[in-house]
């Protein structure tokens, strides 16, 4: 029997992005198209220039992914793409984009919520196992998801400020870093003595599992305007991270039972943070499951993922979809 | 002819489909005001008008959509899903100027003034006379102006004109204290975008009819210099 191929399409932010997924879980191949130096001028993502972009690029995005999977357009058997969140104008050109590809063809399609993606992409090392714990920290959102299928999903925390992501591009700005701020804080961070500098610790009333990094934020300001040296303040800012996530899911943990963690979204590929995660999942028994690297950021993989797993489970979604800038709570 | 072609207007607050035969025949015409709903709507409204044609997509043979100007959004929701459309069935897609086709669908000689709100009594408009049988002239460039403005300019032609587009609606009455101004129709639907292609391509004019967006204007950003 021909194998179901899964065709991914994401445009929630400054990522044009599509993928190719076979129905056994096999990734066939993964474009993006990143606008980082687009938006670097403005000193962030411009909606308006984002969704123009989106628009150049989409068709040559897919071809491109098509190309990589060796495989042509009239083979994809479903379509998936991101319906929020995001920005409005960006998504309505994935979403417009899919939905005529995939009524043209007569194919099913399948909204996905663009954060539960980021989970999901960890499904793409090894298949869906429910319930799952995921904490999804990226420079838009950071979220502590109790998944109990693809579209049952809890969500137990989130961030009521910056995004991790954010703070650690604000961080990186204050100390003289360039854009993205996670990969510069890290490699500072090495040379650093997270002792020399002291952050406040961030807590949240008892029983909340939220996270905030504004705090942090401010307070590594604050130290570098008494001059600290940066790569002391980098390591602390990196700790302080760490500690507000690990004591968020080591709680969440054992307030579920599940047995392992999913740590995913562009701050996941931070080499510190997926170290001292697994040293403190490995303590307490568990285990850690992360994304490849290249599935951390935004792709149409992950996407292709979630919407494989949702189609498997019998969904559908209506010609009449539109875009989803805010999906709260999380319906996906 | 090489197939029926389906047409698809979302520049403005009205969505428009509409199917013609590989001769021009109209088989169907779908308006639906729906501001804001056009990336909701739009494949929903073209299931509808293929139905109402006795249409398959697969009986599409060509694609035409307008390229603008017009709502920024809207432009790129009937650029993605014709071009989307187009690469699923195997089909050329044409981007049409979408005020020069508005004007095309006039054939009395005459000068014609095709102009979209765009809001804070801007239009995103143009002036085109028609003159024999082939496409209007272009007489002012196409733009973003105060409507005001660009009635001025056309009043240098001393010559009656016909305002075309969803601003006879939105601003009856800055036209109607124009001397030369008369007000036409606020829609012209999407049927107009496959009639000017056909001409566009008789004429050899292939060039207009690219898929690359009219937004004629920048992005509204501002680069701010970053203080570190």
């Amino acid at each position: 029997m021909k194998e179901l191929l899964c065709l991914g399409v994401e445009t929630s932010c400054d990522e044009t992005a599509a993928a190719v997924l076979r129905g056994d879980g096999q990734m066939l191949g993964s474009a993006v198209a990143s606008q980082i130096d687009l938006h670097e001028a403005f000193g962030g993502v411009v909606p308006e220039v984002a969704a123009r972009r989106h628009l150049e690029r989409i068709g040559p995005v897919v071809q491109e992914a098509l190309a990589e999977s060796g495989v042509e357009l009239a083979d994809i058997g479903l379509v998936a793409v991101t319906r929020g969140p995001g920005l409005a104008g960006a998504l309505m050109v994935g979403i417009s984009w899919a939905k005529a590809f995939a009524f043209a063809r007569g194919l099913p399609i399948v909204g996905v919520n663009h954060v539960v993606a980021h989970a999901f992409a960890a499904y793409l090392e090894g298949p869906p196992r429910f319930p799952d714990l995921a904490l999804v920290a990226s420079g838009g959102h950071t979220d502590l998801l109790l998944m109990h299928g693809p579209s049952e999903v809890e969500v137990l925390g989130r961030s009521r400020d910056d995004a991790a992501g954010e703070a650690f591009d604000k961080v990186a700005r204050t100390l003289g870093l360039g854009y993205p701020g996670g990969p510069a804080i890290e490699r500072l961070a090495l040379s650093g003595d997270p002792g020399a500098a002291p952050l406040p610790h961030v807590a949240m009333f008892p029983g909340s599992l939220d996270f905030s990094f504004s705090g942090l934020k401010t307070a590594t300001q604050s130290l570098s305007r008494q001059g600290l040296a940066p790569a002391d303040i980098a390591a602390a800012f990196q700790a302080a991270v760490f500690d507000q996530l690990w004591e968020r899911a080591s709680h969440a943990l054992r307030q579920t039972g599940t047995r392992r963690l999913i740590f995913s979204g562009g701050v996941s590929a931070n080499g510190y943070l997926r170290l001292r995660l697994e040293q403190a999942l490995a303590g307490a028994g568990l285990s850690l499951l992360v994304p490849p690297l290249r599935y951390t950021t935004d792709n149409a993989a992950m996407i292709a993922r979630l919407g494989l797993s949702m189609y498997e489970a019998g969904q559908r979604s209506p010609w009449d979809m539109g875009a989803e800038p805010v999906i709260h709570p999380f319906k996906p | 002819m090489s197939g029926n072609w389906l047409c698809i207007a979302t520049t403005g607050d009205i969505l428009g489909v509409a199917v013609l035969g590989g001769d021009g025949a109209l088989l169907a015409d779908l308006r639906q005001s729906a501001p804001r709903l056009h990336s909701s709507l739009l494949v929903p409204a073209i299931g509808e008008t293929l139905r109402l044609a006795g249409l398959t997509p697969a009986a599409i043979g060509q694609i035409a959509v307008d390229r603008g100007p017009g709502s920024y959004t809207g432009i790129r929701i009937g650029l993605a899903a014709a071009q989307a459309m187009a690469a699923g069935l195997g089909v050329p897609v044409y981007g049409v100027p979408g005020l020069w086709a508005s004007a095309a669908e006039r054939r009395l000689e005459g000068l014609y003034a095709p102009a979209l709100d765009a809001r804070r009594q801007d239009a995103f408009c143009a002036l085109y006379e028609v003159v024999g049988a082939g496409l209007p002239k272009e007489r002012i460039e196409p733009g973003m102006r105060p409507v005001v403005d660009f009635l001025r300019e056309c009043h240098v032609f001393g010559r009656p004109f016909e305002v075309m587009g969803d601003i006879v609606r939105r601003q009856p009455e800055l036209l109607r204290a124009s001397p030369f101004a008369r007000l036409g129709p606020d829609d012209l639907g999407a049927a107009r975008l496959g009639n000017f292609a056909m001409r566009a391509r008789e004429e050899g004019l292939d060039h207009v009819l690219s898929t690359a967006a009219l937004y004629l204007r920048p992005p509204a950003a501002t680069v701010r210099k970053r203080d570190g």
